[in-house]
């Protein structure tokens, strides 16, 4: 019984390459998607090499020259306290990003072993599960954690916990439906009837098998939970003021947008490019993977 | 339809419940004293005693849940710790201005979506395609935050045609009413507009293989006939669910909106709640736009299995 089963399972796997390897051929022809992947990385260097990039330091205040209007010294521009916006941009992408990730890895990290249980065992634990994550996506996710990270006190840890758990319910029913496609598989029924634990079934057999679309999916909300951080920030529930944080340099600046439009006016456009990069690297990596879509 | 509307009503209560659990717990997941949390760490003992007693946080856990219970039950939402307004009341004040500003966004939004989604499957592939494409791109990439302070920078200030905040009833002027509008309407509809606009086009495009649409063809009909008639018809159902299924982002761009072009509404009260540590304002809103969302999924739900007979017998 077994051969014949394992040689099954083998060539779809074959098949399934092949139909990755010419996705991925598709998405180097994709050049929205080539765009999206580029404007991340270029953020992602910056992240990393900040302290190089960057022409000043993120907190160097200099009040003799505030509020320069963007120039060869201060490409950007300068702010209030005279600190040049393009490197407090550069060094609030480590923020944005790492925030981003997080949020995603959190609402995952929890979101999926519920969804993998509710959608295995099925019965009463679905039925709860299913009802509390039916409640958690009643919220709307940007109140929710807006009120999350006032109760906890403004800080960018306790924004990106706010807003991972927020997204929890997402991933949990996004599993839970792929969980109830793939119980019927051949593979599960061949591990089943081979003795395997129901947590051996779950772990090693199904969420292998249905990582893919979770993880793209995680790749699409790292954009969104980008947006979310930098409006906790924008409304003051964000790292408190020195720390270079895109959504609060633009809350900070829209006081002065009349004589200083700059000081606001660059860190949005960060927020937007960095969030439509993600987005279209989402898009490129979806048409990988499923190119009926 | 009788016994899924009841199946369908009956599913809303546990969930209902569990919405009020986690409004009653959001307060006690920081550690330590709720007080200390609503008044900030630097408050003094009396202050956090009579916070206690004011909101019954000196009793146990389970004593207060149910008080919580039984109070939303009748309407009680609690009062604000600003002037010992009632919630309830200061909440319905509230809704006139945010339900205009979210029905001009959804109105907004679909005059914006229905002809780029169309367009965009009458002729896909092409470069009609690609701006709708793109337009949905930006739309769903750009922070509300940002666009409106962009907007104001062009026409407000720059410009002088539209009023760059504030707020006029509409009994006192229903053109003033509505200039003030326009720029938080835009920011509202934009991301509404992205979302509809592509899942319109898919829609299109999946309905457009059908057997019917060929018939249609076949029959003589002009393809703009086969468009608007045959196919839009049975691809705006999916649209009206994801505008549904929208009733929460709404709301959270209601809050960002609404706090920059300072209205009256919700949004604001949420987080002008939070810059006065007015905690149960706070709360009860929370509460309050959670109810509005399941009811909004309700609501499509009904109507969903109301043109869709096959949904009612699942």
């Amino acid at each position: 019984m077994q051969l014949p089963l394992e040689s099954l399972q083998l060539d779809t796997q074959t098949t399934s390459r092949g139909n990755q390897r010419r996705g991925w051929r598709r998405f180097w022809r994709n050049r929205l998607a080539v765009v999206g992947l580029g404007i991340i990385l270029m953020f992602l260097i910056c992240a990393v090499f900040a302290p190089w990039i960057a022409p000043y330091g993120p907190d160097a205040a200099n009040f003799s020259s505030a509020f320069h209007a963007p120039s060869a010294a201060h490409w950007l521009g300068t702010d209030d306290l005279g600190r040049d916006i393009l490197s407090r941009i550069i060094y609030g992408s480590r923020g944005a990003l790492l925030s981003g990730v997080l949020i995603v890895s959190l609402g995952m990290g929890v979101g999926v072993p519920l969804g993998l249980v509710s959608g295995y065992f099925g019965g009463v634990v679905d039925e709860v599960i299913m009802r509390v994550v039916d409640a958690g996506l009643a919220f709307p996710g940007l109140v929710l954690a807006l009120a999350m990270a006032w109760v906890l006190g403004p800080s960018l840890s306790h924004a990106i916990i706010a807003i991972g758990v927020v997204t929890i319910p997402q991933f949990a029913r996004l599993t839970r439906g792929q969980v109830l496609e793939a119980k019927g598989r051949e593979y599960v029924e061949a591990a089943r009837c081979l003795g395997a634990s129901p947590l051996r079934i779950m772990f090693r057999h199904i969420l292998v098998n249905i990582a893919t679309p979770i993880i793209v999916i995680g790749t699409l909300n790292i954009g969104g939970a980008i947006l979310s951080v930098a409006s906790l920030s924008f409304l003051g529930l964000g790292p408190p003021p020195p720390a270079p944080n895109w959504g609060s340099m633009l809350q900070s600046g829209s006081e002065y947008l009349t004589m200083a439009p700059w000081i606001s006016l660059f860190p949005g456009a960060a927020i937007f490019l960095v969030v439509m990069g993600f987005n279209i690297l989402g898009d490129g990596i979806r048409d990988v993977f499923d190119p009926n879509q | 339809m009788g016994p899924f509307v009841i199946r369908r009503i009956l599913n809303l209560i546990p969930v209902a419940m569990i919405v009020l659990v986690v409004t009653f717990a959001l307060i006690h997941i920081a550690p330590g004293n709720p007080a200390y949390t609503i008044l900030g760490e630097q408050a003094t003992p009396l202050a956090v005693r009579l916070l206690d007693q004011k909101m019954g946080l000196d009793h146990p856990l389970v004593v207060q849940f149910g008080s919580y219970v039984v109070n939303v039950l009748k309407g009680n939402l609690g009062s604000s710790l600003l002037d010992g307004q009632s919630v309830t009341s200061l909440i319905l004040t509230r809704i006139p201005v945010t339900l205009e500003l979210a029905v001009l966004a959804v109105v907004v939004s679909l005059l914006i979506a229905l002809p780029t989604g169309i367009l965009a499957a009458y002729r896909p592939n092409t470069w009609i395609d690609g701006v709708s494409r793109l337009l949905a791109l930006v739309g769903a990439a750009i922070p509300n935050f940002w666009l409106a302070l962009v907007l104001v920078y062009i026409f407000a200030v720059s410009f002088r045609w539209l009023p760059s905040l504030g707020w006029t009833p509409l009994n006192q002027g229903v053109g003033s009413n509505l200039m003030h509008l326009v720029l938080p309407t835009i920011v509202l509809a934009m991301p509404l507009a992205a979302v509809t606009s592509r899942v319109l086009r898919g829609e299109l495009l999946e309905v457009m293989h059908l057997l019917y649409i060929q018939v249609a063809r076949a029959k003589g009909a002009r393809e703009w006939i086969v468009v608007m008639h045959h196919s839009l018809r049975n691809a705006l159902i999916p649209v009206v669910t994801v505008i549904g299924l929208q009733v929460g982002g709404l709301l959270g761009g209601v809050v960002i909106t609404e706090s920059i072009f300072s209205l009256p509404g919700m949004g604001q009260l949420v987080v002008n709640a939070i810059f006065d540590r007015d905690y149960p304002v706070l709360q009860g809103s929370v509460l309050f736009m959670a109810l509005v969302v399941l009811l909004a999924n309700l609501a499509v739900d009904l109507i969903y299995a109301w043109v869709d007979p096959r949904i009612r017998y699942s």
